[in-house]
């Protein structure tokens, strides 16, 4: 017996050293349930469905809010409103998604379909990457890029300027992504995946140039704003937007769902709205913010650039570039036709809303201001792009909430300034300043 | 066939009388019967010796005549003549208390004044006359060293147990829990967020507290250093019962009723009815604060053609015959303007909470013979929570054996069935929260609906409208009615868990001795948490259903031995190897936009998804330990454990074992001082105890060491995420933490002691200083999001550690009639985080974005980190841009602003508090007098802050009574100084509405002002028994018979502005320092009756 025991023993000791790699080793501490790899078809829904997310989530609601469409008030978001509450650790979020959720992903997914030879899928990660990059310097001023994305191999990337380098970075991918959809798919075809144009490339090669139009619109460039944009889409169908579902619901549902009460429509753009009689769209936008908004539902269609935005900015460039009347009244027109539209009122509504003079005063007595801009701020209702006009032109000309000045930017997001000691100062940039250059 | 034996051997011996030499057998037992393994059986004047096995047994040639010494460590030797028997079964008598034995790492049983570190026990007595229902609620108070807070008051709720603090910066910082020589399941799994859904159960509470024989606690990491990785935070050995020889069946029957009630609630106002502005407004209006008009200015109103026109009631408050639905007494409209019946004052609190029974059955069999014994214990624990529908239902079943095939060689076995079924309720930061919606009801609006509280809990009439539609305070909006939680929105949890211990002992002689024990606890965790239709979590319903099974097993194998050397010097020596495995398999199901009320199954839901996620890890270690003593005075231990751990493995990496390998030392030494001064009246007994050890923690799971994709939900926190699939499509991203190559965090610590006795034993001391060193921290390092990765895998971090533990026992009274036993045990201690990552200065562990609990360089373990009131100044030695500044709170003066005179805001956050108690002291004492024994135990927590969120947020809300004080102040300048020019503030103002919603109230950005000191004094336990004069009665069928009353929580005394201080929204996490809606802790009596058959 005892020499049983003893040879049990040294046969467990034995067992126990040879099977040290299996004990230990052979992909045991490799997850089961997470791939080391993917192919691009499976990054693209993630890509373009959080950029529709991150673009309808906060962005939405802190730019809009800053621009008096919305307005916070109750719990968090009523000291956001007084932009008090607004610190850097509010902007986390948003900041984050687009680095961590967006911008590694696409570049991912872009690299891999460019050494894949995957033309279509690479054009459509430049046309993600240029929106995405466009929409963070318009709100942050500069950013880091260049050094950016690169994990541990540089946790300290310089911030680029915004002029300098993100503007011409976001034309050159944009260029680069003309030319990939002009080139053969190499082989892998955008498909299901694709949840913003299903694969259809002529619509992609359109929200190449309506983003192009809105970045040179930015920078003051008129006529090439112009000539892109009427490159760009041709009806409310060819909108570069994701239309959520009904299980999986819009950003602005959920927050509605969770938040009500927090946020609602704000009495500037009501009182904007009731002085040229827009009863229609505000017996639907001038709602409680609860799920059953009528504008605001579960399956929101969320917009990232439309239909709408380039024809004001085709009325806007032809104003502002000595163009045609009558073609500024059409864009103007189209531009308001699609507004009601987008928000479920009825054709007959947009006809007796622009048979007013104070809308519609007729071809070349369209004023900038008083029409176009005052049209494209109430037609984007919620959309992002009102902010940059906002600064863009000063216009509407808005009063603080409190204090004696407007924002101006978003705040740098606080971990970005905590963690990254190539950030601003503390203190350096705040909501209000610097600005921001809207002429370069 | 052993009598065929005998008498073999018999008839051999009477054959054979020359020789002389014969075999003896027999068992070496203590005073009450218990076995005595390892006592030593000597041939006197010769070097023959031998050793009992487990089970007190020996077996040892001798000559008649010869004289046997039989001697055991705290045990007075013996000496028996050999006579003409074969048997010689020897009780020895227990000796000087001083040389108690203690159970050590991986079983070694110890004498106490040989250790070199510091070790304390928890009886039997102790655990079950605490009136808790888990072994770890039971051991408050009664070691020093050991923190304990109990997470929430819903029934089975978790405990957080802590052994000299933390050690580890975000992996696991609870002990690791040995039964019978094996690894335990002590997991809190959750399935939510940390701050919402229902409170976790720790696994521990599976144990029937009847089933422990003892708890010993390792607290330090020369104690735990043969443990290795697994023991770095200290090691709890819990022993259960075992069967004892005896010629009957021993029965002991056991059973208890109790009832528990809420011990607190929040102090709220019942002044203000719902509204805005001092405005009334309608539950209709969907309004959500309590900032109308006083209750006594109000009437009630009926009939939708008499709404007047000043107060807005929509037209959905009424049904078709135009009924107000929300009242059965109306609505409310001014006074003067409405029927003359005045406004009533509904509770919504108090009455909600129910007495809640408890019962509790417990039976047990045991006995067996010299070479077989056995028990059998059952146990049946039916406890209903003090929030109506919350229950518990605890079934466990213990098989344990022990067998004898020889004198060498002992098997005991054990298998334990438990299964436990919980139902709870969703607290903390989600809609669906019990308290969240419970105490921001306005006292305006009746949630029972004129029912009452206890008829409203199945009434639906009280939570639903005829339409289907949810009744509550904000029109359907805002937040779940109470009733409408406790009937639909249920979890439900059943674990089924089964383990058991295999032990093998084999004893050649005191120099060779091998140890086999291998154990596997397997518990499979079925969960499922309903959301019916029109529930505020989701209102088109949802039914999630989880599953965790985990499973580990334990295999250690021992070889040891020693003995005296010489007649001063004497040696022993163990090296053993241990494997142990751990898998744990999730799978969830989830269905959602179900069909139709009142069926809440996976198929009722229109979508569907599912999940899993699989982990596993195995670790294997060798150990080596030498020990020596020398003339009973000094003591020297060496030990050194080799681990391995399948967690530091690197995928992409070629294997080589030597990535996998640490090796942790350790050394302890004590001195029996009192030997140099000899009998001495005063000082009976003094020990000087020194160790040093180092040991380390691997990565807090699997697979740290590499990045992956995965498929992840989308959303940025104010809403609830979507998931793929979503438009019928799955998508990968980049895992957002970055994996890395790591190596195991160190701790290294050193520990000194002093044990002393004093005037006979009657009065004993025992204080521990320890510190310790932790360098290679593991951590979560935060990245700039920029790099593309919110954080990375790192082994940066360093903290360090101190403490005090100081146990002193008084045993002053001790007759046949009356005794009074005391104990007084202490601790303090601190872990200071020196350094995280470069350029990192603080950790997000849990909590909210106003207040957070961070790892703060500089600062204690867990800080509470968030919004604070700007001051003026910015020096002082404690502005380093973590902490707040010394100076006067700065005053808004901006004429501007809405929150002119109130106070500013700092834009940087701030460490606003620390939760780490100062000290725990636990003073427990127990009394008898004849057959009457009184006990109590008083339980004190010194400092230690909560963030009171819950009052954070009902301050928005108007709701708490500090609102209704404060909106009623003459206007007055908040003490501070102006922003503009340091003056003294002049601004006079009234903290409303307008400053409650402001940032410097609920939802703002300041937190400091509801940090508070969670610091108590408690009676955790007061036990009364009486033993029953069977013989006096008259009754001799029953062995014993106590009947005990005891009281647990039944008093606290607490600084703290909200409920019980001992709650943790977090659970048993990290991150401790939370109160947010948690649901409040119980009080409790029992009534106990005990018999013995």
């Amino acid at each position: 017996m005892k020499k049983n025991i003893f040879i049990i023993a040294l046969l467990s000791l034995t067992i126990s050293f040879n099977s040290c790699e299996s004990f230990l080793a052979d992909g045991i501490n490799v997850d089961q349930n997470k791939p080391s790899s993917v192919p691009v078809n499976a990054q693209m829904p993630h890509i373009a469905i959080n950029i529709a997310n991150v673009y309808g989530g906060d962005i939405s609601r802190f730019a809009t809010m800053l621009s008096q469409q919305v307005e916070g008030v109750a719990r968090q978001w009523s000291s956001f409103n007084q932009y008090t509450g607004l610190s850097p650790f509010r902007f986390d979020t948003a900041w984050s998604n687009c680095y961590e959720n967006i911008l590694i992903e696409v570049q991912a997914m872009t690299n891999a379909a460019t050494d894949a030879g995957y033309n279509h899928y690479s054009a459509a990660g430049k046309t993600l990457e240029a929106f995405t990059l466009l929409t963070m310097t318009d709100l942050w001023g500069d950013i880091p890029y260049s050094e950016a994305i690169d994990g541990f191999e540089n946790i300290n990337p310089n911030f680029d300027s915004r002029t300098g380098v993100i503007y011409p970075k976001v034309m050159s991918l944009l260029d680069e992504a003309a030319s990939g959809f002009n080139a053969s798919s190499g082989g892998k075809d955008l498909g299901g995946d694709d949840v913003i144009y299903g694969g259809n490339i002529s619509g992609w090669k359109k929200a190449v140039s309506a983003i192009k139009a809105r970045a040179y619109l930015h920078k003051g460039d008129y006529s090439s704003a112009l000539s892109n944009a009427k490159a760009s889409f041709s009806s409310r169908a060819d909108n570069f937007s994701f239309k959520f579902t009904n299980d999986d619901p819009a950003n602005w549902w959920n927050f509605n769902n969770d938040r009500t009460g927090d946020i609602e429509f704000h009495p500037t753009l009501r009182g904007m709205m009731e002085g040229l009689n827009d009863t229609a769209r505000l017996a639907i936008l001038d709602q409680t913010f609860i799920t059953s908004h009528p504008y605001l539902s579960a399956d929101y269609d969320q917009g990232l650039v439309t239909y709408r935005e380039m024809q004001f900015v085709i009325a806007e460039t032809l104003h502002r570039t000595g163009g045609s009347a009558a073609e500024i009244e059409t864009a103007y027109l189209n531009g308001i036709k699609a507004s009601f539209e987008e928000v479920g009122a009825t054709t007959a509504d947009y006809e007796a809303y622009v048979a007013q003079a104070s809308v519609n005063p007729g071809a070349g007595n369209i004023k900038l201001e008083e029409h176009i801009l005052t049209q494209k701020y109430i037609g984007l209702f919620v959309d992002p792009e009102v902010f940059n006009d906002l600064r863009r032109n000063s216009f509407p000309n808005l009063s603080p909430v409190s204090g004696s000045s407007l924002p101006t930017r978003f705040q740098y997001s606080s971990d970005e300034l905590l963690f990254n000691s190539n950030s601003p100062a503390d203190g350096a940039t705040t909501l209000f300043t610097p600005t921001l250059s809207w002429s370069f | 066939m052993k009598k065929v034996i005998k008498l073999l051997l018999f008839s051999l011996l009477s054959l054979q009388m020359v020789v002389a030499q014969k075999t003896i057998t027999g068992v070496v037992s203590d005073n009450d019967g218990l076995p005595l393994p390892g006592a030593t059986i000597v041939v006197d004047g010769t070097s023959t010796g031998v050793t009992t096995d487990f089970d007190g047994n020996f077996s040892i040639n001798a000559e008649e005549g010869d004289t046997l010494n039989i001697s055991y460590v705290g045990y007075q030797t013996q000496s028996v003549v050999v006579g003409s028997q074969d048997t010689i079964n020897i009780s020895l008598e227990q000796g000087n208390e001083l040389e108690e034995v203690v159970v050590t790492s991986l079983g070694i049983k110890r004498e106490a004044k040989a250790l070199g570190y510091a070790v304390q026990s928890v009886s039997t007595e102790d655990i079950t006359n605490s009136g808790a229902n888990s072994a770890i609620d039971a051991m408050v108070g009664k070691v020093a060293g050991v923190q304990i807070t109990r997470s929430s008051g819903s029934v089975g709720g978790g405990s957080r147990i802590l052994i000299r603090g933390v050690t580890s910066m975000i992996g696991n910082n609870q002990p690791l829990i040995v039964v019978d020589g094996v690894r335990s399941n002590n997991e809190s799994l959750n399935s939510g967020s940390s701050t919402a859904g229902t409170s976790v159960s720790n696994r521990l509470m599976d144990l029937n507290n009847e089933d422990i024989a003892s708890i010993n606690v390792l607290k330090g990491a020369a104690a735990t250093a043969l443990y290795g990785t697994s023991g770095s935070s200290g090691v709890v050995v819990i022993t259960t019962k075992k069967g004892q020889a005896s010629t009957k069946m021993n029965v002991n029957f056991s059973s208890e009723v109790s009832t528990s009630e809420v011990t607190s609630i929040f102090d709220l106002q019942s002044k203000y009815a719902q509204g805005s502005g001092g405005k009334y407004r309608d539950p209709s209006t969907g309004n959500s604060g309590s900032w109308g008009p006083k209750m006594t200015d109000l009437e009630y109103q009926t009939g939708q053609a008499n709404v007047p026109s000043t107060i807005d009631v929509r037209s959905s408050a009424f049904d078709s015959d135009g009924n107000y639905l929300f009242d059965k007494n109306g609505y409310l409209v001014p006074k003067g303007s409405g029927n003359g019946r005045p406004a009533q004052v509904f509770d919504n609190v108090s009455p909600f909470f129910q007495t809640a029974m408890g019962y509790k059955n417990n039976i047990s069999i045991d006995g067996g013979s010299e070479s077989a014994t056995y028990r059998f214990s059952a146990s049946a624990l039916k406890a209903e929570g003090v929030i109506p529908k919350e229950d518990l239902n605890r079934k466990t079943f213990g098989l344990s054996s022990t067998l004898k095939p020889n004198n060498k060689i002992s098997i005991s076995t054990s298998l334990n069935f438990i299964r436990s079924e919980n139902t709870r309720i969703q607290q903390g930061s989600n809609t669906s929260g019990l308290l969240l919606g419970m105490l921001r009801t306005p006292v305006s609006f009746d949630n029972t609906n004129g029912l009452g509280a206890e008829a409203a809990v199945n009434d639906p009439s009280s939570y639903i409208f005829g339409s289907g539609k949810q009744r509550n305070y904000r029109g359907g909006g805002g937040y779940d009615n109470p009733y409408w939680i406790i009937n639909n929105a249920l979890r439900s949890e059943t674990a089924n868990r089964t383990f058991g211990s295999f032990q093998l002992t084999y004893n050649e002689n005191q120099w060779f001795n091998v140890n086999l024990n291998v154990g596997a606890d397997f518990t499979s965790d079925i969960r499922k948490q309903n959301f019916e239709i029109g529930s505020r979590t989701s209102s088109t319903g949802r039914v999630d259903k989880d599953e965790f099974t985990s499973f580990l097993t334990d295999a250690i194998l021992t070889v040891s031995g020693g003995s005296d050397i010489t007649d001063k010097l004497s040696v022993n020596y163990l090296v053993g190897a241990n494997a142990s495995t751990y898998e744990r398999t999730y799978l969830y199901g989830q269905s959602k936009n179900l069909v139709f009320q009142g069926f809440l199954d996976l198929s009722n839901g229109t979508t569907q998804s599912a999940g899993e996620d699989f982990s596993a890890y195995n670790q294997f270690g060798m150990v080596a330990q030498v020990e020596a003593s020398y003339a009973d005075t000094f003591y020297l231990t060496a030990s050194a454990r080799q681990d391995y751990d399948s967690r530091l493995g690197v995928p992409t990496k070629e294997f080589k074992s030597s990535d996998y390998q640490f090796l942790y030392p350790s050394i302890s030494a004590s001195v029996l001082f009192s030997e140099f001064i000899g009998n001495n009246d005063l000082l009976s007994f003094g020990k000087f105890r020194a160790s040093w050890a180092q040991v380390g923690a691997p990565p807090p799971g699997p697979y740290y060491t590499s990045s992956s994709y995965e498929t992840s939900s989308i959303g940025d926190g104010w809403g609830d995420n979507i998931s793929f699939p979503i438009a019928g499509q799955t998508g990968f991203e980049i895992d957002n933490i970055l994996g890395a190559e790591l190596k195991p965090e160190l701790s290294e610590e050193i520990e000194f002691g002093v044990d002393l006795r004093f005037l006979d034993n009657k009065i004993g001391l025992d204080v521990a200083y320890w510190q310790r060193k932790t360098t290679d921290a593991i951590l979560n390092a935060s990245l700039p999001p920029s790099t593309g990765y919110i954080s990375a895998w790192l082994n940066y971090g360093k903290m360090t550690a101190k403490g005090i533990e100081a146990t002193l026992n008084l045993n002053l009274l001790d007759t046949a009639d009356y005794g009074w036993n005391s104990q007084i045990n202490y601790t303090t201690n601190e872990s200071i985080v020196d350094e995280l990552a470069p350029g990192l200065e603080r950790l997000f562990l849990a909590g909210f974005s106003t207040a957070g609990t961070y790892l703060v360089a500089g600062n204690q373990y867990g800080a509470i980190f968030g919004g604070a009131y700007l001051r003026a100044g910015n020096g002082g030695p404690t502005d380093d841009k973590l902490n707040i500044p010394e100076g006067e709170v700065v005053i808004n003066d901006d004429p501007s602003s809405r929150e002119y005179g109130y106070q500013a805001v700092d834009p940087s956050q701030r460490a606003i508090g620390d939760p780490n108690p100062d000290f725990i002291l636990g003073w427990n004492n127990s009394f008898r007098i004849k057959d009457v024994k009184l006990g109590f135990l008083l339980d004190w927590r010194e400092g230690g802050d909560l963030w009171n969120g819950t009052a954070w947020a009902l301050s928005f809300f108007g709701r708490s009574q500090l609102t209704a004080d404060t909106r009623e102040e003459a206007p007055t300048p908040i003490q501070g100084v102006l922003k503009s020019n340091g003056q003294p503030n002049s601004i006079p103002v009234t903290r409303d509405q307008s400053y409650w919603t402001s940032s410097l109230g609920g939802f703002g950005a300041v937190g400091e002002q509801f940090v508070q000191d969670g610091g108590w004094l408690r009676l955790r336990e007061v036990s009364l028994s009486y033993k029953l004069p069977l013989d006096v009665l008259g009754i001799n069928f029953i062995d014993n018979a106590d009947i005990s009353l005891l009281g647990r929580n039944l008093w606290f005394q607490s600084d703290y502005e909200g409920i019980d201080p001992e709650t943790s929204l977090t659970g048993t996490g990290n991150g401790q320092g939370f109160d947010y809606f948690n649901m409040p802790s119980t009080k409790s009596i029992i009534f106990k009756l005990n018999l013995n058959f």
